[in-house]
C-alpha cells in the first residue's frame, strides 16, 4: 500500500515537473514521504477503528442481554415469593458491584458478572381506577441492573395479592 | 512504444536495462515480507470473524432457550419432575381429558455425554390417550421409559454445556419457581448463564391424592 501511494505520488510529481519541462531525477522529498505515511496511517487507523468498534458493540450487546436476564431473574424470584413478604424482603434490596447472587444465594463468581450490580424497590400501588379501595391490590416491583455504575436494564412488574 | 522498438533497445540507455539480480532479490524479499504481513492480517480477520459468528450463534441459542424454558414454566399447568439435571412440565390439557398425557409433557434435560441441554416432547396416537399418574414421575427413569414407548422429538437447545443445574423452590409437584443455571464453553473460556421463571397458572389447590386433576384455567 505504501509503495502504491509512493508510486502514485511520484507519478503526479513527475507530471507536474514535466509540465515545467524540467524532470527531476532525485529521490523522494521529505514532504512526499510524510504525506504517504500520513495517508497510510489514516487508512490503517480507519480500518482498525471499525474492528474495535465491532468488538465493543458485541461486548455491549452481551452485557445488555446479561443485564436484562439478571433483572428478569430477580423479578421472577419476587413474583414467586409470598405477597406479604415482598416489601419486607425486597424493598431496598441491593447487591453491590460484583456481588450479584444466584437463586441459591451464592455470589456468581463468573468473570462476566464482576461489574454488575442490582437493586430493587417495591411499593404497594393502586391500579387504575381503584385508588379509593382500602388496601392496595398490588406491589409495583422495580429492578435496576447496572454495569460499572451505568444503568443497563430497568424493568418493573406487578405482584398481585 | 519505445521499448518495443528494437533499434532503441540495442542502444539502450540506463532506463531500458533489465533488473540486476540484487534488485530482483530485494524485490522478492520485500514482496515476501509484505505478503506474510497481509496473510497474518487475513488470518486474524478470519479467526476473529469465526469467533464472532460462533459467539453470535451461542447467544442466539441461549436467547431462544430462555424463551422456550421460561415460556414452558410460566404457562405450564404443573411442574412434574425435578432433579438437578432435569425438569418436566405439563404444558396444558390439550385434549381436555383432565389427565396428564405423554403428548402434553415437555422435558428439559442435560445430556451429559454430548454436553447438550435438550428439550424433549412426545407424539404418537397412544401418547395423547395414556393417563399418567403423578407417582410415575417419582421414578428417575420415567423419561427414558417414555422415550422407549413413544416417538420422541428432541431439540438441542444449547451445545457445549459443561455444567447444568436446575434449582427449584420446592419439590414437584408443588414447584412454583425454577432456575436453570449453566456454563457454556467457548474459545474465550466458560460463560455462566442463569434463567429464572415462575409459574403463572395457579397451583394445586384442588389436586386430589389419586390424581383427579382439576386444575382450573381461570385462577
Amino acid at each position: 500500500m505504501l509503495f502504491m501511494l509512493i508510486v502514485i505520488g511520484r507519478y503526479f510529481v513527475a507530471k507536474l515537473k514535466i509540465a515545467k519541462l524540467k524532470y527531476n531525477k532525485s529521490g523522494f522529498t521529505l514532504i512526499e514521504a510524510m504525506i504517504a505515511s500520513v495517508i497510510l496511517a489514516a487508512a490503517a487507523g480507519a480500518i482498525l477503528v471499525s474492528f474495535t468498534a465491532g468488538a465493543a458493540n458485541e461486548s455491549y450487546a452481551q452485557q445488555l442481554s446479561l443485564a436484562a436476564n439478571l433483572a428478569n431473574n430477580m423479578l421472577e424470584e419476587i413474583i414467586a415469593s409470598e405477597y406479604d413478604d415482598v416489601i419486607q424482603n425486597y424493598n431496598g434490596y441491593s447487591e453491590s458491584m460484583g456481588a450479584v447472587k444466584d437463586i441459591s444465594g451464592n455470589v456468581i463468581a463468573s468473570q462476566e458478572y464482576t461489574n454488575f450490580s442490582r437493586s430493587v424497590s417495591c411499593k404497594e400501588v393502586y391500579l387504575k381506577g381503584q385508588s379509593g379501595s382500602s388496601t392496595p391490590p398490588a406491589i409495583l416491583v422495580e429492578i435496576c441492573v447496572k454495569n460499572d455504575g451505568k444503568v443497563l436494564a430497568e424493568i418493573s412488574g406487578l405482584k398481585g395479592r | 512504444m519505445k521499448i518495443r522498438n528494437p533499434r532503441r533497445r540495442i542502444n539502450s540507455n540506463f532506463r531500458c536495462r533489465g533488473f540486476t539480480l540484487v534488485e530482483l532479490l530485494v524485490a522478492l524479499v520485500v514482496t515476501a515480507i509484505i505478503s506474510s504481513a497481509v496473510l497474518t492480517l487475513a488470518y486474524a480477520i478470519t479467526s476473529g470473524y469465526e469467533g464472532a459468528e460462533q459467539n453470535a450463534r451461542t447467544n442466539a441459542g441461549i436467547r431462544s432457550s430462555n424463551i422456550f424454558f421460561c415460556d414452558a414454566i410460566k404457562n405450564c399447568k404443573l411442574i412434574l419432575q425435578v432433579s438437578s439435571d432435569r425438569a418436566c412440565f405439563w404444558l396444558e390439557d390439550t385434549n381436555g381429558d383432565g389427565a396428564i398425557n405423554s403428548a402434553e409433557l415437555r422435558f428439559f434435560y442435560y445430556h451429559g455425554d454430548s454436553k447438550e441441554l435438550r428439550m424433549l416432547s412426545f407424539s404418537g396416537e397412544s401418547a395423547t390417550e395414556d393417563k399418567i399418574e403423578l407417582f410415575q414421575f417419582g421414578s428417575n427413569n420415567f423419561m427414558e421409559f417414555l422415550i422407549m414407548k413413544y416417538n420422541d422429538h428432541e431439540a438441542i437447545l444449547i451445545e457445549n454445556c459443561t455444567w447444568v443445574k436446575f434449582t427449584f423452590d420446592v419439590a414437584a409437584p408443588q414447584t412454583e419457581m425454577v432456575n436453570l443455571a449453566f456454563n457454556v464453553s467457548s474459545n474465550n473460556g466458560e460463560k455462566r448463564f442463569d434463567f429464572t421463571a415462575c409459574k403463572r397458572v395457579s397451583p394445586l389447590a384442588s389436586l386430589g391424592s389419586d390424581l383427579k386433576l382439576k386444575v382450573s384455567d381461570d385462577d
